[in-house]
């Protein structure tokens, strides 16, 4: 092969592997930049504020999904658990204690729900598609027995803050979420417990062989998912100002698209963690045009399914060419 | 439709195919006509078995063409090239195991109406052929009853049916035993008489001369010429490498020094009763026939699999109920037989890659200490001569060679004592393995101790300095270097000859 030819090919395989990294921010900006022509409102400041501040809900719920698609597996109990740590958040506050015990004890109920699909899914060698589904049931129903089936008001003004403040002209929601992906950005670069977590999901019988422990990082795993699910159920309950016990359903589905729009492979190992930024942004972009474009939202929810198809399809075109 | 269309003479023009970096095949050319078995002979890596996956339409390739009977040949898939009448039987036996032998016969060609499936006509002549080389199983027996010999021939049976112009059989006989290779040696011929063309690629040198009409040497993706079937091992040998194969291993004195993993009376899935010793300085080969249980011993020592009795002191430490971790700070390194699946993480830099291992050791409060990490890795890198367009790069895009060093430097990583490996060049390049050959001498110099399982007969021989023959799970011989031959392995390895 001449010079000429291999300097263009590395071009290309260059430029597609830049694409594979930082394309879901291309098809972002592209997408508002559209829209925004169609939909005037679109760039308005009250708007913005609103597609950020619904963002950073989705992310916050999608981060723990993040972690666990990258060790390859699934959490479809994340609605289930969220809406079950939001009305033990709004519960407890209801029986009178202060903000701290309730978020603790929302915290609390999300770890050990994750610990349990943790412990059955890593010690026990279970599918975690199987795992999360029954968490799913086991929370959902444990949520209407608490609850009866009615939402729980929150009425501490404390409570309230994380949900309803305004921090430095932000919602308060965007802040957390912020804070939550930079220290999991940090705990994912710099720390053995984030090696571990993409060699597991790389190739888990290769980290078993390099004495990885691996059984104790996928609880870890699953356990940091639940808590961080259970913040989110809680951010939630606090901005709405209620707990509702239907709050959490088709949640798990939200997060999943939001990391495979990311770009997050779902075969796990390979990924960013920001990237959930990125595709829970995307999705909602794609909704709230389709709102301000006055589509029925019957039709957004198929446009939404075709939408995410098509960014799995080019994700694993750009991948397959980055690979050989 | 292709089906009916004659396939021969099929001539494959200048096809060349690269994977990312490495050239897998180039301007490959050869013709093949009607009623012969074509031998294809090569190293690990050499190409073989790419040429036969693009004739099987599995995958594409970069340049060249292919022509049955003077008319184009596209083979996009496997269906087309099936249609085509080319039927590729796998070196790993591509069998359903819960399916019966009837319904394994019948994959991928079943006779349907309306989707649904009928009783398919025309496997007598299939059934038949199998019966007269003493198949006597019944064909709704299910598959995975059936020992790998019985497997095998099964597989190559299917290459009968009416529609198959040419079967391929990529290393048919690895698994078996000598008087069951004749078996498939005599239904390969049963193919060519019934007027279908053979592609037979094998390692074993003797049987392509009772097999083959001609013989096609690769080397580095290129034909590097034609033999007479009955050409001298010595020759063949020579064509295949390039160079004398004594090159190949290094030839110094070794003194083995003290003693680094004993093992008594090891019982365990698959192995049992297994004595060994292992010193430092000493290279101890362990060899059999696939599934003899070498990688059970291989993973009971290093902690993968439970032991069920036994033995096993490494380092000063005893082992039992141990874990890979365990295994690790006595002192024994790992590097399993398939670098895919067991050693690397492919989507992962070269860099994390190797230091997965030490990252514990190397952080501080669970943060990594990245420049420590990437000091050990670029030394070790730079010792095992691992080329790489840097640390960063991803581990998949390397070439099977450059992969297999980075899983030893992996397990070199944490210092160990004994190193156990398994199959350490399968699919590595000649250049790669006298790298690694040279590297293993160096290191039981180093003060280690070398357990090399492998399956390639001239690794086992040229390597060791004192070989265990395994048989069915349990040890048939012990043989020093100065009695190893290619003989007395063979006979150990299929149980006749164990000492009294």
């Amino acid at each position: 092969m001449n010079d000429v030819a291999g300097a263009q090919r590395i071009n290309g395989e260059q430029m597609l592997k830049f694409l594979r990294s930082y394309g879901q921010i291309g098809v972002f900006v592209i997408l508002l930049l559209v829209l925004s022509f169609f939909t005037p409102r679109m760039l308005t400041e009250v708007n913005l504020v609103n597609l950020a501040r619904q963002t950073s809900i989705i992310a916050l719920v999608a981060a723990g999904q993040t972690l666990v698609i990258l060790i390859g597996s699934i959490d479809l109990s994340v609605g289930a658990v969220l809406a079950l740590a939001a009305v033990v958040f709004a519960g407890v506050l209801q029986d009178g204690f202060s903000f701290p015990v309730a978020l603790l004890a929302a915290i609390a109920v999300g770890g050990a729900a994750g610990l349990m699909n943790g412990i059955l899914v890593a010690r026990f060698r279970l599918a975690s598609f199987v795992v999360t589904l029954a968490m799913l049931s086991v929370a959902k129903g444990l949520t209407l027995i608490y609850t009866g089936a009615s939402p729980i008001a929150i009425t501490n003004p404390t409570a309230l803050i994380m949900g309803q403040d305004r921090w430095f002209g932000l919602p308060a929601p965007i802040w957390l979420a912020i804070a939550v992906y930079l220290v999991l950005w940090v705990v994912m670069r710099a720390t053995i417990f984030g090696r571990y977590v993409y060699a597991i999901g790389g190739n888990e019988e290769a980290a078993v062989l390099a004495a990885v422990p691996v059984v104790r990082n996928k609880i870890y795993v699953f356990t940091i998912a639940g808590v961080l699910t259970a913040f989110a159920g809680a951010v939630l309950a606090s901005r709405l100002g209620s707990a509702v016990p239907t709050a959490g359903d088709g949640m798990e589905l939200i997060a999943i698209t939001a990391v495979v729009l990311g770009g997050i492979s779902l075969l796990g190992g390979e990924g960013r963690v920001w990237a959930t930024i990125v595709g829970a942004a995307l999705l909602n972009l794609i909704s709230n045009a389709l709102n301000l474009l006055n589509v029925n939202s019957y039709y957004q929810a198929v446009a939404t399914g075709c939408i995410v198809a098509a960014a799995v399809l080019a994700d694993r075109y750009l991948r397959a060419s980055t690979r050989r | 439709m292709a089906s009916g269309h004659p396939l021969f003479p099929l001539e494959i023009e200048g096809i060349s195919k690269r994977f990312g970096a490495v050239a897998a095949l180039t301007d490959v050319s050869l013709r093949l006509e009607q009623g012969i078995c074509l031998a294809l002979l090569g190293e690990n890596g050499a190409g073989k078995s790419t040429l036969m996956r693009i004739l099987a339409g599995a995958i594409q390739p970069d340049t060249g063409r292919i022509t049955a009977a003077g008319q184009k040949l596209v083979l996009p898939d496997a269906r087309a090239a099936q249609r085509a009448g080319v039927y590729l039987c796998h070196q790993e036996l591509q069998t359903v195991p819960q399916m019966t032998v009837r319904q394994n016969l019948e994959l991928g060609s079943e006779t349907t109406s309306f989707g649904f499936v009928r009783k398919a006509s025309g496997l007598e002549t299939v059934t038949r052929e199998l019966r007269s080389l003493g198949f006597s199983r019944d064909l709704d027996t299910a598959m995975g009853e059936l020992s790998i010999a019985e497997r095998q021939l099964v597989l190559i049976a299917k290459g009968l049916r009416d529609e198959t112009q040419l079967v391929i059989l990529d290393e048919p006989t690895a698994a078996l035993a000598p008087a069951e290779v004749t078996h498939v040696t005599a239904l390969v011929r049963r193919l060519v008489t019934a007027g279908k063309s053979v592609v037979y690629i094998s390692h074993r040198l003797d049987e392509i001369g009772h097999v083959a009409d001609r013989v096609l040497v690769l080397r580095d993706g290129m034909i590097v010429g034609e033999l007479p079937p009955t050409a001298s091992e010595e020759l063949v040998v020579k064509k295949m490498v390039g160079r004398e194969i004594r090159d190949l291993y290094p030839r110094r004195e070794r003194t083995p020094g003290e003693l680094v993993l004993s093992i008594k009376d090891l019982h365990t899935a698959g192995a049992s009763g297994i004595d060994l010793e292992l010193r430092v300085g000493e290279i101890v080969g362990v060899g059999g026939l696939v599934g003899a249980g070498q990688k059970p011993l291989a993973q009971a020592i290093y902690g993968r699999q439970p032991l069920i009795s036994g033995e096993i002191r490494a380092g000063g430490d005893s082992l039992r109920n141990h874990t890979v971790a365990d295994a690790v700070r006595a002192g024994i390194g790992y590097v399993g037989e398939d670098r895919r699946h067991e050693g690397l993480v492919l989507t992962h830099s070269i860099l994390d890659n190797i230091t997965l291992p030490i990252a514990r050791q190397e952080s501080f409060a669970g943060f990594l200490k990245n420049r420590r990490l990437a000091a050990t890795a670029a030394e070790l890198a730079a010792t095992l001569h691992v080329r790489s367009a840097g640390l960063q790069q991803p581990a998949g895009e390397l070439s099977g060679g450059n992969q297999q060093k980075i899983v030893l430097a992996r397990a070199l990583a944490t210092k160990p004592r004994t190193l156990i490996l398994l199959e350490p060049t399968r699919g590595v390049d000649v250049g790669a393995r006298a790298d690694i050959y040279q590297l293993l001498d160096d290191l039981t110099r180093q003060g280690l101790g070398i357990l090399l399982i492998t399956s390639d007969l001239s690794e086992l021989l040229g390597l060791s300095d004192r070989v265990v023959m395994l048989y069915r799970g349990t040890v048939s011989g012990h043989v020093s270097k100065s009695e190893a031959n290619a003989e007395r392995l063979g006979a150990l390895a299929t149980g006749q000859g164990a000492r009294q």
